[in-house]
């Protein structure tokens, strides 16, 4: 028989383009005023692992985009992308 | 009139609400826990301000998911009154029920001080107790009270008058140094279409006895309770 396993799952949620990001903007900040003067932007989005137990990549990545527009993102402001390993 | 004053895990305005609804203004009140599915018998439900879920993921992106939700989604679609304030406000867009976003304030900053706002639209269930242009002073308490939609969400909530307060001088001007947390135009609350559901940054459950420090938030229930 075979072993369902848990396959993994990286989701990436960051800000669309626009939207003012005043934390990743002190963070840049910070750096250059470190001494890091080549730091021209920086913009801080969220990282999801997720543990998933299915055997079907095909299924977990509709389940996952669902899981991203009802809850992982708001997608007012922000974008997605989910990688499968 | 019977007030609904929902608690969820983390909210802790949510006796503010009920003293004011109450107590002040000598309405029936309750709370409903966040899991309970009927709010049967109510006339005015109240998501009130907090932390609820901690603010984990998002402000209100939890709590939206709360059985006790899907009845507030129900009843707004009904044309039933509902009131989000501060973490209430966040749970209403995140909902769908509002339009929009709250972001992280401009400065980073946990905001919990006195501001002036301008009421924009008196003609609303809400704010039929106050003058327009009136000038009120309410506090504010939050990290994410920075109001964000898209240009043609903002240009639909302008032309149709569903800006409601804007943070203004004390004198009615409406300035960016005002402007406590970054919210695009000034904005600190906001009605639907439909004119029954209503978010606001401010709370005026904390200013509706002078012996708290002031009453201009008192008309909002004056004017709930005056409407039904």
């Amino acid at each position: 028989m075979k072993d369902r396993g848990v396959m993994k799952a990286k989701v990436f949620v960051t800000l669309k383009k626009g939207v003012l990001d005043p934390q990743g903007k002190a963070v840049g900040e910070a750096l250059a005023s470190m001494g890091y003067s080549e730091v021209k932007g920086l913009r801080i989005g969220k990282f999801i692992e997720v543990e998933l137990d299915t055997s079907s990549k095909e299924d977990a990545g509709k389940r996952l985009k669902e899981m991203c527009e009802k809850l992982l993102a708001n997608t007012v402001v922000e974008d997605y992308r989910v990688e499968i390993e | 009139m019977r007030f609904g004053i929902i608690v969820f895990p983390g909210s802790n305005c949510d006796h503010d609400c009920y003293h004011a609804a109450k107590h002040v203004m000598g309405q029936e009140a309750e709370y409903i826990w966040h899991k309970d599915t009927s709010l049967k018998g109510f006339d005015c439900i109240v998501l009130p301000g907090g932390f609820s879920y901690g603010d984990y993921l998002r402000t209100g992106a939890i709590a939206r998911f709360s059985p006790v939700m899907n009845e507030v989604i129900h009843f707004a679609n009904k044309g039933g009154c509902v009131i989000g304030i501060c973490n209430g406000f966040q749970i209403l867009t995140e909902a769908g029920l509002l339009p929009g976003v709250l972001m992280r304030n401009r400065s980073l900053k946990f905001i919990c001080r006195n501001v002036y706002v301008r009421v924009e639209n008196n003609q609303t269930m809400f704010t039929n107790a106050y003058q327009k242009n009136q000038i009120l002073n309410i506090p504010i308490a939050h990290a994410d009270g920075n109001y964000f939609a898209d240009k043609d969400t903002i240009k639909r909530l302008e032309d149709n008058n569903q800006i409601i307060f804007r943070y203004s001088t004390q004198g009615g001007r409406i300035t960016e140094d005002v402007n406590p947390n970054g919210s695009v135009n000034n904005i600190a609350a906001i009605i639907n279409e439909k004119g029954n559901v209503f978010g606001a940054m401010p709370h005026p459950e904390r200013v509706c006895e002078s012996i708290l420090g002031g009453e201009d938030g008192r008309g909002i229930f004056e004017g709930i309770i005056k409407r039904q």
